[in-house]
């Protein structure tokens, strides 16, 4: 067992193969060996660490990703955005726990959770023109006059007779 | 504010690169942060969806006009009916992102680039293209290019993409669809080759076209040569074609003709010249597709014959394969037999595929029991089936299965097996006995159904010199104790 402490001092005891979902664990107990110091993780609070232990949980003995396997995969492979059923379900979250639970998987490295987090963003923000994008994650227009111009070019080029 | 901040820019560019080209600009259209992020991003913009709808001045499709068409009688009182274009007033309707493509690609820097065309109207305005391919040229980004991948109706759309570029020296991959148009209208068919004549790709490695053919109607006879080109996928519609092909491929090892592409110049009757099928039986692997049963004999007199290593038919949804299953291969070693294909590989390492609807197995599977006892079974070493059909095929081979090694079963489906008369007099050299799990799920199998299933195929009494001396479970998972194997297997694994 693997004992974690989040931002607000909570401690979860976990099965170590659910923990080594995440490489930063994985690395810091193979740099420690055997000891049942537990394991400070000032980057994520509670309820979010959570959510992440459910899908290292779901997903303990599946073979994690290579390093490179990225590169290797195939362009059009990489850009799709399918999610399998359990992990849509699983992410089916207010947007403040979606960026943190993807900011977490990126602190701990759990590829699989950022690439689902990820994605889920990408299909909130597909097809949407840039005020729905701003409405959708509250963001303020703030550009200049002149950045603005351009934008109007760009527009006007992608709709040229 | 604070959930933009928190937010490092690498995530949001991990985010980005999973969306398509116009979501990529919206994004950059949204506030100052994300535009900074987003063009500064080379990875976002080495994917290029260039696009354009102009019609042709030529353009006869509803939007740019009407028939107007009339009935009246002529001097003998029969009816006359007359036709008449009457275009619409003004430019014809239609954008082009072209100068937006241009503009953002700076931003992949020296990036390959990933090339997305995709034309619509069916008789478009082709100068925007080949105004395009040049401007790419410009700037020096057509020689980044590694992947085009194009949507067109119009048949010429590539040439005059490539005909203002003379060389693409990192090109390794074209895919082109041509999609089909509503049938009411006329079809432009294509008289040219899909490349230019002076188009130079030395890395071109891949080409699939789908819906056009490699060369056209009456094309002239452009000389250029792929010397990279391995892997081509296309539609012939003429026998010249084919010889052009393989003059301009002389790399060519796998070869994929589409049958039955929708526009109607499809006839099966010519016959290639000796030959060119002597040249095209140096081409390893060679498959058709969407055979129907007016084209099976044009696949297999064409495509099939001779010595290649791998020859496929892949009939099209709904057709009952009949010529392709005399095959003309000798000394079969390997007979693999699924609900939806069959596969015999020969001593000589030469292979015959055919993949068929799986519904019309039923119809078929006299014929393939026939196939199996008459031209297989003697030399047959290695057999692939279902489990439900290996008492229909191994009873009537009878004794003529004597160098048969290795029985892998597709479906792990093995109760009518167990159930079975013995099988084992025809199967006296049988060693080896691999389950499959052909279904993607992992199975489970009582224990004593695959014992069962053993002593079908085994004659095993206590006599252990007899036993099969390998069962291979694979990724098939045993109910019960293995040891009610041990009598009958010397390894289990």
């Amino acid at each position: 067992m693997v004992n974690l402490v989040t931002s607000d001092n909570e401690t979860f005891t976990v099965d170590k193969d659910v923990a080594e979902r995440s490489v930063l664990i994985k690395n810091m107990l193979e740099d420690v060996g055997e000891s049942d110091q537990p394991i400070p993780l000032p980057n994520v609070s509670s309820p979010v660490l959570k959510k992440v232990l459910e899908y290292c949980e779901h997903h303990r003995g599946e073979p994690l990703p290579a390093a490179d396997a990225d590169s290797n995969q195939d362009e059009t492979r990489k850009r799709s955005t399918d999610i399998s059923e359990w992990d849509q379900k699983f992410i089916t979250v207010d947007q403040e726990m979606l960026f943190e639970i993807i900011l977490a998987a990126n602190y701990l490295d759990i590829k699989p959770l950022l690439d689902v987090g990820c994605k889920t963003v990408a299909n909130m923000i597909k097809g949407k023109t840039p005020e729905e994008i701003r409405k959708l994650f509250n963001i303020v227009n703030d550009f200049t006059p002149e950045e603005e111009a351009q934008i109007k070019k760009e527009n006007e080029w992608a709709e040229d007779r | 504010m604070s959930l933009l901040t928190r937010f490092p820019p690498e995530l949001w560019c991990a985010v980005w690169e999973l969306m398509p080209f116009q979501d990529r600009v919206a994004v950059s259209h949204v506030c100052r942060y994300w535009r900074d992020i987003s063009i500064h991003c080379p990875s976002l913009w080495q994917h290029l969806e260039f696009s354009s709808t102009i019609h042709g001045d030529d353009c006869i499709c509803k939007l740019c006009g009407t028939w107007d068409e009339s009935h009246s009688g002529d001097e003998d009182g029969d009816e006359v009916h007359t036709r008449v274009w009457v275009p619409n007033a003004g430019p014809p309707p239609g954008t082009t992102n072209m100068y937006l493509v241009l503009h953002v690609l700076s931003r992949a820097c020296e990036l390959p680039l990933y090339l997305t065309v995709e034309v619509h109207p069916h008789l478009a305005e082709l100068f925007v293209v080949e105004d395009f391919g040049m401007q790419l040229v410009a700037i020096g980004a057509a020689e980044r290019i590694v992947s085009i991948s194009a949507v067109f109706d119009d048949p010429s759309t590539l040439r005059w993409l490539f005909s203002g570029m003379k060389r693409l020296p990192a090109l390794k991959e074209i895919t082109a669809r041509r999609s089909t148009y509503p049938s009411t209208l006329s079809a432009r068919a294509d008289t040219q080759p899909w490349y230019d004549r002076n188009i130079d790709m030395p890395a071109l490695s891949t080409i699939a076209l789908f819906g056009v053919g490699w060369m056209g109607a009456y094309g002239e006879r452009a000389e250029n040569t792929f010397p990279s080109l391995s892997s081509v996928t296309c539609a012939f519609f003429y026998p010249e074609e084919v010889e052009i092909l393989l003059n301009a491929c002389p790399a060519l090892d796998e070869l994929r003709v589409i049958v039955g592409e929708p526009t109607g110049l499809g006839d099966y009757s010519w016959r290639l010249e000796p030959d060119v099928l002597s040249k095209l039986e140096r081409v390893p692997s060679v498959r058709v597709e969407g055979v129907t049963s007016d084209s099976e004999a044009w696949a297999i007199d064409n495509f099939g014959g001779g010595l290649r290593a791998s020859f496929a038919i892949a009939y099209a949804d709904g057709v009952l394969p009949d010529l392709g299953l005399a095959f003309d291969l000798a000394d079969i070693e390997y007979f693999g037999l699924t609900l939806n294909g069959l596969t015999l590989r020969s001593s000589r390492s030469l292979q015959r595929s055919l993949h068929f609807s799986s519904r019309h197995f039923e119809r078929i599977s006299s014929r393939l029991v026939d196939v199996f006892t008459r031209h297989c079974a003697a030399s047959l070493k290695t057999l692939l089936l279902p489990g439900a059909l290996i008492p229909t095929f191994i009873r009537p081979a009878q004794n003529a299965l004597a160098s048969l090694e290795a029985l892998l079963i597709h479906d792990s489906d093995l109760t009518g097996l167990s159930l079975s008369p013995p099988l084992s007099s025809a199967l006296p050299s049988l060693k080896v006995v691999h389950l499959m799990d052909g279904c993607g799920e992992r199975p489970r199998i009582p224990a004593d159904v695959l014992a069962g299933a053993l002593d079908c195929l085994r004659c095993t009494d206590s006599d252990s010199s007899d036993r099969l001396e390998k069962l291979i479970l694979g990724d098939v998972e045993l109910d019960g104790d293995v040891g009610i194997l041990r009598s009958r297997v010397e390894t289990v694994c």
